[in-house]
């Protein structure tokens, strides 16, 4: 693949992609230059290029009144107990129906594949009255469980279609040995699906990450606000400030944004699992 | 021991299953059956439901000055992003997929943006589409035009929350890329020998390939943009007039801060049959136009 | 012998600790939370935290918890709240949601908790079945604000600062046509001016949902009667108002657009700036936004409102509300009268944030100059001769009640009448077509809800 960039380079095409990727990469180049300006030189128009002054002091200011540190510690509140419970249920039940035969298995994976498609914000007002009648509906319970519960069907259809894949040998192998199911999916298959987890763990940390609708509705208490609730609420106060809604929204996507360098070779072959394998 | 074996075989799958049924129970199932059975009440929240019939319906389709609207509204979006975002993403990949330099450089470029929180993107987003001092109006200033209401005006305001969504499809770039990258070069050979061009390959041999992965890709693209929410809460609030007021957030409206919520499951019931219909429809006509390999 | 001085340790031991914690209930607090928002910054939810502070420290009997969240949301945390049972003991409560909550029920019966001859001003009291369930917070009336130097530049009088005085909407338009300039120096009365292109609007007229209705109670009409058993929206004193209002922009160009205005800045910075020229607004500006700007230079004053055939401005203010699931009303009472009692919000009074709502700050003139007059309170205000005619006098002579102080449903009633009433506001629609087109929807929701 790479090789065959060496010879005759296609140069218009080079072209037209560059200043694509410019353009790609403008909203978070306008971002950043943004979060360093003073309030006045942000308001001017015609806007400049780069502030003239880097005003670093920009961030620990709006600290201040966006406390980023406290957001970013009740998202992962959320967040790891949810991968964890997605991971997990939608493992087994992804093994389930990958490697198992049993009566109503054709019943209940076609139920998985209908709520594939099964619109998520058609239920949020029973489930939210559900809660209310629980007396859970104040707090991060309500969403957090959901992920215990199969983790959604996307998940698991992913996972069966991966281990599909894995050829049963190892499985046979290990069953001879005398290993139970449990075994054999924890000991012998785990690292086998390694990349179809990661793939699972990146969605569904975007999907949490990203979830504005679930803390509007079930988080109260300021203390408790998720970044994604603090952007929203900073944004809706500071309605001219923009130096620091630009440095709240720095600080809001930098997680994403690292842990996509980090995991960046995952975050794509998870992707194109995720959309040829289905 | 062959129905021993079966009988364990079964258990222990229903016991890995537990999770995942529950789930399928507590958060599709019995919540529908809720939206149902809420439709039918007048319910606030401060008081305890009051049966109704139908007449949560009713309203919806003769007095409420909203729904129709809303409709129209989230249609226009979904489909707009949707095809944007599939000619878009194919253009893309199309380019990354010819010999350039850096193809993965440019890869990762164009999907960083779907890592970027929806929260975020609307933000920044929203800060460019500003009136008086956005840089978009810069650069259209840079060109004799005059300022828009980018998000002001409720004709430019769900083009620009498209771009916005549009812009976040990295996902669908690099998959697309690596269907175009899966196609087996000896089918393009074959088209080559036979006398054909690029234009030939692409729509002889590439298109029907990949087919599948449009499609599948396009269904799910259409289910989640039907639900879009964010951007509109956080930058129009439904407006300009209404032209952003999409369904989930009407429901979120109607119910939460109206606190009408046998009107809100009611309109979430519609709308539940209304994308059930539009993904039926897609089904339906799939068969035209999908190539399976070996099918 | 040594178990028995063993069991006298005990004995000892045991009484000591019963007796201290004996001593510990009986000094201990009763638990109250209460909710209310804070509007832009963190720094004002602070300023509130640092007033329950005072609270918690003035007495030791009740102990208060402060919940505080932005008010964009605020609806929906209170409504989720009420769903889910877990309201607090007493809250702020945003005016449209009082009476909904009180005919749900879910409010306590507040008639006792004023002695009437300490009440606060009658135009505060949210009714309901005859019943006051919450009293305004603070009074707040809307009020015409201007740049002084914009208006002494052209030459111009300021806005009567009386409600004698007042404009009429003519004089109004005339005065704004003359402060309307666009980039070529043209000003609205003059041949050849472009409204493509104007770089400073001679005036805003607030065009909120619940504020633009006074000019139609200004000819005459209005939303509703005041007793709230009319519906007065369709009458043509209304229509009439309406368009009037909607023209400023359409047709005279004076006023900006409301999208024009979503992308301006606050009121402070769109005077300071020359952007407008005059606004209407709350009386809430003078400490929320326009001390801001006075210290950037903004010389401002205050005015009444143009009329049509009455001087008349709308009163407002949000409730505090008792919740009648809490479990330490007397507490609650407690706290609240503590809360509401001026003394103890003097700073947000002071400021301009706020006025008083006990009568008795109205009655003598030594009162009044106590919070209004920028010479005792050292903050930044208009001059007490302006404040007192254009503000103090027009609160207690002219001002008529918002409808959700004796409506419930105007947040219903207003979904319907702001459908699509960007279409009359941008000039798309005469104000006539629009009402006659909803007046039935309006007219049916409005008899469903009206008190019976």
């Amino acid at each position: 693949m790479t090789r065959q960039s060496m010879h005759r380079v296609n140069v218009p095409v080079t072209i037209v992609i560059s200043i694509l990727a410019i353009a790609c990469i403008f909203p978070f180049f306008w971002m950043l230059r943004s979060s360093f300006m003073s309030n006045l030189e942000i308001n001017r128009y015609p806007p400049t290029l780069l502030p003239t002054l880097w005003h670093w002091e920009n961030y620990p200011q709006t600290l201040r009144t966006f406390p980023f540190g406290r957001y970013l510690l009740n998202t992962l509140t959320i967040t790891v107990p949810a991968l964890l419970g997605t991971l997990l249920t939608s493992t087994l039940a992804a093994y389930t129906f990958a490697r198992l035969n049993f009566r109503g298995k054709k019943f209940w994976f076609m139920m998985v594949i209908a709520s594939m498609l099964m619109p998520g914000a058609v239920t949020i007002i029973p489930i939210f009255l559900g809660w209310t009648q629980l007396g859970l509906s104040n707090g991060y319970v309500p969403l957090i469980v959901p992920a215990f519960l199969g983790g959604g069907g996307f998940n698991i259809f992913l996972g069966r279609q991966f281990l599909l894949t894995i050829p049963r040998d190892l499985d046979e192998a290990a069953y001879i040995d005398g290993a139970g199911h449990a075994r054999i999916l924890f000991q012998v298959l785990l690292p086998l699906i390694k990349p179809v987890l990661i793939s699972i763990f990146l969605f569904t940390f975007i999907i949490y990450w990203n979830d504005l609708l679930g803390p509007l509705i079930y988080i109260t208490r300021n203390q408790q606000n998720t970044i994604a609730q603090g952007l929203a609420n900073f944004r809706a106060g500071f309605g001219t400030d923009y130096r620091a809604i630009m440095a709240a929204c720095t600080m809001s996507i930098a997680p994403s944004v690292a842990l996509y360098f980090i995991g960046q070779r995952y975050f794509i072959e998870g992707i194109v699992l995720s959309g040829l394998k289905a | 021991m062959k129905s021993s074996r079966s009988r364990r075989t079964t258990l222990v799958a229903y016991l890995f299953l537990t999770p995942a049924i529950l789930g399928l129970v507590f958060i599709t199932v019995l919540p529908l059956l809720g939206v149902v059975g809420i439709s039918l009440t007048h319910w606030s929240g401060l008081v305890p439901p009051t049966y109704i019939g139908l007449d949560n319906y009713r309203d919806i389709f003769t007095v409420d000055p909203y729904f129709a609207r809303s409709v129209v509204a989230t249609l226009y979006f979904a489909v707009g992003a949707v095809i944007m975002g599939t000619l878009y993403a194919f253009f893309v990949a199309l380019m990354l997929n010819q010999r350039i330099p850096g193809r993965g450089f440019f890869r990762s470029v164009f999907f960083l943006p779907y890592v970027v929180p929806s929260v975020g993107a609307s933000v920044v987003w929203g800060w460019m589409y500003e009136a008086n001092f956005g840089v978009f109006n810069y650069f259209l200033s840079l060109f004799g035009f005059d300022k828009v209401q980018w998000l002001g005006n409720d004709i430019t305001a769900t083009p620009s929350i498209i771009a916005l969504t549009v812009w976040g499809l990295g996902n669908f770039i690099v998959i697309f890329l690596a269907g175009l990258q899966s196609v087996p070069t000896s089918y393009l050979e074959a088209v080559e020998i036979d006398g054909g061009r690029a234009w030939h390959k692409f729509r002889h041999v590439t298109l029907p390939l990949m087919s599948p992965i449009i499609f599948f890709n396009v269904l799910m693209s259409l289910v989640t943009n039907l639900q879009i929410f964010i951007p509109a809460r956080t930058l129009t609030k439904g407006g300009p007039n209404n032209s952003t007021l999409y369904m989930v957030l009407l429901i979120f409206r109607e119910g939460f801060e109206r606190n009408n919520f046998g009107h809100a499951a009611a309109v979430s019931l519609i709308f539940f049959l209304f994308i059930g219909a539009l993904t039926g429809l897609i089904f339906a006509t799939s068969r035209k136009w999908l190539f399976f390999e070996g099918a | 012998m040594k178990v028995s001085r063993k069991l006298l340790v005990l004995a000892l031991a045991v009484s000591i600790f019963s007796v201290i914690a004996v001593s510990q209930a009986t000094a201990q607090k009763t638990e109250i939370s209460y909710m209310a928002w804070y509007n832009t910054t963190q720094s004002e939810a602070d300023q509130v935290q640092a007033t329950m502070d005072r609270f918690n420290a003035s007495q030791d009997k009740i102990h208060a918890t402060l919940i505080i969240i932005p008010r964009d949301g605020y609806e929906t945390k209170v409504n989720t709240m009420a769903a889910g049972r877990q309201l607090p003991d007493c809250t702020e409560l945003s005016e449209a949601m009082t009476l909904e909550f009180a005919s749900a029920g879910l409010l306590a019966d507040v008639s006792t908790m004023y002695p009437p001859d300490n009440a606060p001003l009658k135009s505060l009291a949210f009714t309901y079945a005859g019943k006051p369930v919450g009293y305004s917070s603070g009074n707040e009336v809307l009020l015409m604000y201007y740049n002084k130097k914009i208006f002494d530049a052209a030459k111009l009088a300021y806005p009567p600062a009386s409600a004698d005085k007042a404009w009429t909407w003519q004089q109004y338009i005339d005065v704004a046509k003359k402060l309307t300039k666009d980039k070529n120096g043209k000003t609205a009365d003059q041949a050849g001016f472009d409204p493509k292109n104007i770089v400073q609007y001679g005036t805003d007229f607030d065009r909120t949902w619940w504020m633009w209705p006074i000019a139609a109670v200004s000819n005459g009409g209005g939303l509703m009667s005041p007793d709230g058993k009319q519906l007065l929206i369709g009458k043509p004193e209304s229509i009439e108002a309406m368009q009037a209002v909607a023209d400023l922009y359409a047709k005279y160009h004076v006023a900006p657009s409301r999208s024009d205005l979503a992308a301006m800045s606050t009121l402070d910075v769109n005077l300071l700036t020359g952007k407008v020229a005059m606004a209407t607004g709350g009386q809430w500006n003078i400490g929320v936004t326009l001390a801001n700007s006075v210290k950037d230079g903004l010389d401002y004053g205050v005015g009444v409102l143009p009329k049509f055939k009455k001087a008349v401005t709308y009163n407002t203010g949000a409730p505090y509300g008792i919740f009648k699931s809490t479990k330490n009303l007397d507490a609650a009472m407690t706290f609240i009268r503590w809360w509401a009692d001026e003394k103890n919000q003097w700073p947000v009074i002071l400021n301009g944030t706020l006025m008083p709502v006990m009568a008795k700050w109205y009655q003598t003139d030594a009162n009044m100059r106590q919070w209004a007059d920028p010479d005792v309170t050292k903050t930044p205000r208009p001059a007490f001769s302006m404040y007192k005619t254009a503000v103090i006098d027009y609160a207690m002579n002219n001002a008529v009640q918002v409808p959700w102080y004796y409506f419930n449903g105007y947040t219903g009633l207003n979904d319907i009448l702001e459908s699509g009433i960007d279409n009359v506001w941008n000039g798309k629609q005469t104000a006539q077509d629009y009402i006659t087109k909803i007046l039935p929807q309006l007219q049916k929701f409005f008899d469903d809800h009206k008190a019976k």
